[in-house]
C-alpha cells in the first residue's frame, strides 16, 4: 500500500481550496471565533473562580469567628460548600450554570440545586455561551461542511474524478487523501488547544486522564464529520445537493435530535418540582413522627426507650440533654426522608439519562457533549456526587453539633448555655473534592462507542460504492 | 498484439438493453472510431471499458485490456490506459506542468521516459503557457495538456470521449495530427465521436452505434454520402 497518491491528492486538495479562497477565509473566522470563545470561557472561569475563592474564604472567616454560642443557633447558622471546579471547566462549563455549584448545609434541610439536566444541558439556551467545546460541538462541523462538501462533487462535476478514476486511482485513496485535507487542519488546531491547556491545567486532578479523554472525543467527532462529508460528496451530482443533504445532517444530528431527545427524556421521566418535593417529604415526615407532639407515637417510644436506658422515669432526670437527644433523633428521620425524596429524583435524572443514552447513536454531537461535560467534571455523575458528598458533610456536621448539644448543654438551662468556640473551630467539615472520571464511565463508554460507530458506518458504505466499481 | 478486446458484451439499464452483444478489438498501432447518434450509448461504452458503470447496470459479457478484465482486475487494467474525456479533466488552479505531474504521480508511472515538457512539445502546447494555470486555458489547450499526459503515462490503449467538440478547425487539425502520432508510436486509440471527417483522416476502421449495436463501416468517401450517413444514425443502413 502506497501512501504517496494520498499525500499528493491531500496537497492539490489544499491547493484547490487556497486557490478557492473562501475556505481560507471560513477557516480563518473558525480560528478568530475558537480564540475569541477561549479568551471569553477563560474571562468567566476566572470571574468563576475568584467568586468561589472569596466564597470559600469568606465561609471559613465566617465559620471561625463565631464566638461561644447555643450548638443548635450553630447548625442554623449553617455553612457553606462549594463544588471544587476543575480547570478544563473553561473548555466545557457543562451544567455548571443549570446546577450551581454552591450548596448552604444547615440542620433539617437537604438543600441542593433544583435543575433538570436532561433538557438544561443540551437546552438552545447554551447558544449565547460561546464555549471552546461548543465551538467544537457545533460551529466546526458546520464550517467543516461549507469548506468539505465540494471535494468531490466538485471534482465529478469537472470530470476530474472520472478521469482520475479512469487513468487508474482507486477510489479509496481518492476519498483518503480528500479526508486527509479536511482533517488534519482541524486535528492540528484540536492539537494546539489540547497542547496549550495541558499547559495550563499541568498538575491538577486527573488532568492527563481528562484532557486524554476530551481530545479523544474531539478527534472522533471531528474525525466522523469528516467521514460525512466525503460520503455525502461522493454521493452528491450536484454541489447545491452535497451543501443542502450536509446542511441538514447539521441541523438533525446538532440541534434536532439533542433537543428532541432531551424533551422526550423529561416527558417519559419527570422530574417533580423542588417545593413538590419538599411538600412530599413533609407529609412524611408528619406521618413518621412530630417531635413538637407530646403525644406523637414515634417519639413517646423514642422517650421511653431512653427513659428504660438510662433507669429514669422524667426527662429532667437524664443525665444528658433531652433535647439534644430529641435533635439527633430529628435530624436523623428528616435525613432519612431528605435522602429518600432526593434519590427518587436521581433515579428520575438517570432514567432520563439513561432514555437518552439508548438513542444516542442518532447524534454524535451530543455524544461529545457528554464526553466534553465528563472530561471537565461537569457532567450529571459529578454533579450527584458533590451533593452527595456535601450532604454527607452537612450530615456529619448536624450531628455533631446535636452531640455537642446533647453532652455539653445544661438541660436545666438549655436556652442560656453557651458553648466554647473551640468545639466550632473543631468540628468535622470533611473537604469536598471532585469525583474522580470513573463517576461517568456508563456515558464515556456509550459516547465512545457511538463516535467510533460514526466513523465506521460512513466507512462502510463508501467501502461498499467502492467495491462495486 | 491486442491492447483492447469486448467479448460478446452487453449492457441494460433496467432491462433495456443499451449495448447488446459487442465484439470489437483494438491492436497496438490501430485507430478506431465510433459513430453514433445522441444517446446511443457511445460513452457508456468508454464508461464500461473504463470499469465506471453505473450501479444499477446489468453487464454480461468480458471486455480486457491487455489482457486484464476490467470488471476482475480494475486497477490493473486502467494502468494500461489513457482516458481523454469530452470535458478536458485539469485542475483550473494548476498549470500544464503541474497537472502532468500531478497525475502521474497518481498512476504506476514511477518514471516516464523523457521531460514532461518534451510532451508538452509534442502535442504542440505553446511553452508560454506551461507555467500558466489551466483556468486561463482553451479547450483546445486543455485538450493537448491531457494528451501530453497520456503520452507522458506510456499508456498502450487510449481512449478519447468527443475529442473534437468545441474545437475550432485549427485546432481539429491540430488533434487530428497528434492521435495520428500516437498511432504512429504504437498506441491502440479508441475515439467516441461526432465528427465523421476527422474520423476519417485518422481512423483504420470506423464503427457505427446503433440500435445497441455495432457496426463497421467502410472508410470510402464515395460510400459516405450524407444520405448514407443519415440512415445510418437512424439505424436505417
Amino acid at each position: 500500500m502506497t501512501l504517496t497518491p494520498v499525500v499528493m491528492i491531500m496537497r492539490n486538495e489544499w491547493q484547490r481550496l487556497w486557490h478557492a479562497r473562501i475556505p481560507v477565509l471560513l477557516l480563518v473566522v473558525l480560528v478568530v471565533l475558537w480564540t475569541i470563545a477561549a479568551f471569553t470561557a477563560h474571562h468567566h472561569w476566572q470571574d468563576h473562580a475568584q467568586n468561589v475563592a472569596q466564597v470559600t474564604k469568606q465561609s471559613q472567616q465566617d465559620w471561625q469567628s463565631q464566638p461561644n454560642r447555643h450548638p443548635h443557633r450553630v447548625s442554623h447558622y449553617g455553612d457553606f460548600v462549594v463544588k471544587p471546579l476543575h480547570p478544563l471547566s473553561v473548555i466545557e462549563p457543562g451544567i455548571i450554570d443549570q446546577s450551581g455549584h454552591l450548596v448552604y448545609l444547615e440542620a433539617h434541610r437537604l438543600n441542593s440545586a433544583n435543575f433538570n439536566p436532561a433538557t438544561e444541558a443540551t437546552s438552545l439556551g447554551r447558544f449565547p455561551l460561546i464555549t471552546p467545546a461548543m465551538i467544537v460541538q457545533w460551529w466546526m462541523p458546520l464550517f467543516l461542511i461549507m469548506i468539505g462538501y465540494a471535494s468531490i462533487t466538485s471534482e465529478k462535476v469537472a470530470g476530474t474524478l472520472a478521469y482520475m478514476r479512469g487513468n487508474g486511482s482507486p477510489a479509496w485513496q481518492i476519498a483518503a487523501g480528500k479526508w486527509l485535507a479536511l482533517f488534519l487542519p482541524l486535528a492540528f488546531l484540536l492539537l494546539l488547544q489540547a497542547l496549550l491547556t495541558a499547559a495550563w491545567i499541568w498538575g491538577t486532578d486527573q488532568a492527563l486522564l481528562r484532557l486524554s479523554t476530551m481530545w479523544l472525543g474531539q478527534m472522533l467527532y471531528i474525525a466522523s464529520w469528516c467521514v460525512l462529508v466525503i460520503l455525502v460528496s461522493w454521493h452528491s451530482r450536484q454541489l447545491h445537493s452535497a451543501l443542502l443533504t450536509l446542511l441538514l445532517c447539521w441541523v438533525c444530528v446538532c440541534i434536532i435530535f439533542p433537543k428532541g431527545l432531551a424533551n422526550l427524556a423529561q416527558m417519559n421521566h419527570p422530574t417533580q418540582p423542588r417545593t413538590e418535593a419538599e411538600y412530599h417529604a413533609e407529609l412524611k415526615l408528619k406521618e413518621i413522627g412530630d417531635s413538637h407532639n407530646p403525644d406523637d407515637p414515634h417519639f413517646a417510644t423514642f422517650k421511653a426507650s431512653l427513659l428504660n436506658q438510662y433507669g429514669v422515669t422524667r426527662t429532667e432526670d437524664l443525665p444528658v440533654n433531652y433535647n439534644g437527644l430529641l435533635m439527633q433523633e430529628a435530624e436523623r428521620l428528616t435525613t432519612q426522608v431528605y435522602r429518600e425524596q432526593h434519590a427518587l429524583h436521581n433515579k428520575q435524572l438517570n432514567k432520563q439519562n439513561g432514555a437518552i443514552r439508548q438513542w444516542l447513536w442518532l447524534t454524535p454531537a451530543l455524544a461529545l457533549q457528554y464526553i466534553q461535560m465528563a472530561s471537565s467534571g461537569n457532567d450529571l455523575a459529578h454533579h450527584q456526587a458533590f451533593i452527595e458528598q456535601s450532604e454527607n458533610r452537612r450530615y456529619q456536621l448536624i450531628q455533631y453539633l446535636n452531640l455537642i448539644h446533647t453532652q455539653k448543654v445544661d438541660q436545666h438551662d438549655d436556652k442560656n448555655t453557651r458553648v466554647s468556640a473551640e468545639f466550632w473551630r473543631n468540628a468535622p467539615r470533611p473537604p469536598v473534592t471532585l469525583a474522580t472520571l470513573i463517576v461517568s464511565r456508563d456515558s464515556l463508554v456509550t459516547s465512545l462507542a457511538v463516535l467510533l460507530g460514526w466513523i465506521l458506518l460512513p466507512v462502510f458504505l463508501l467501502y461498499r460504492v467502492w467495491h462495486r466499481t | 498484439m491486442t491492447l483492447l478486446s469486448i467479448k460478446l458484451f452487453s449492457c441494460a439499464f433496467e432491462g433495456k438493453k443499451v449495448l447488446q452483444s459487442l465484439n470489437l478489438t483494438v491492436e497496438k498501432g490501430q485507430v478506431l472510431s465510433i459513430l453514433g447518434s445522441n444517446g446511443a450509448g457511445k460513452s457508456t461504452l468508454l464508461k464500461c471499458i473504463l470499469g465506471l458503470t453505473d450501479k444499477n447496470a446489468q453487464l454480461d459479457g468480458d471486455i480486457e485490456i491487455s489482457g486484464h478484465s476490467v470488471f476482475q482486475q480494475p486497477l490493473l487494467a486502467r494502468e494500461q490506459l489513457a482516458y481523454v474525456p469530452e470535458q478536458p479533466a485539469v485542475y483550473g488552479h494548476l498549470s500544464a506542468l503541474e497537472n502532468i505531474r500531478y497525475f502521474l504521480s497518481l498512476s504506476s508511472t514511477s518514471q516516464v521516459s523523457a521531460p514532461i515538457e518534451a510532451y508538452l512539445k509534442q502535442v504542440g502546447l505553446l511553452q508560454e503557457a506551461w507555467d500558466r494555470p489551466c483556468s486561463e486555458y482553451s479547450k483546445g489547450m486543455k485538450q493537448k495538456v491531457m494528451l501530453a499526459l497520456a503520452l507522458a503515462k506510456q499508456a498502450k490503449l487510449l481512449l478519447m470521449d468527443e475529442p473534437n467538440s468545441g474545437l475550432d478547425p485549427q485546432a481539429t487539425d491540430e488533434l487530428n495530427q497528434i492521435i495520428l502520432q500516437c498511432k504512429n508510436n504504437g498506441m491502440g486509440v479508441l475515439v467516441v465521436t461526432h465528427d465523421v471527417l476527422s474520423a476519417m483522416s485518422f481512423s483504420d476502421q470506423l464503427y457505427m452505434l446503433s440500435n445497441a449495436q455495432l457496426q463497421p463501416i467502410s472508410i470510402d468517401q464515395s460510400t459516405l454520402t450524407l444520405d448514407n450517413l443519415k440512415k445510418m444514425y437512424q439505424g436505417q443502413a
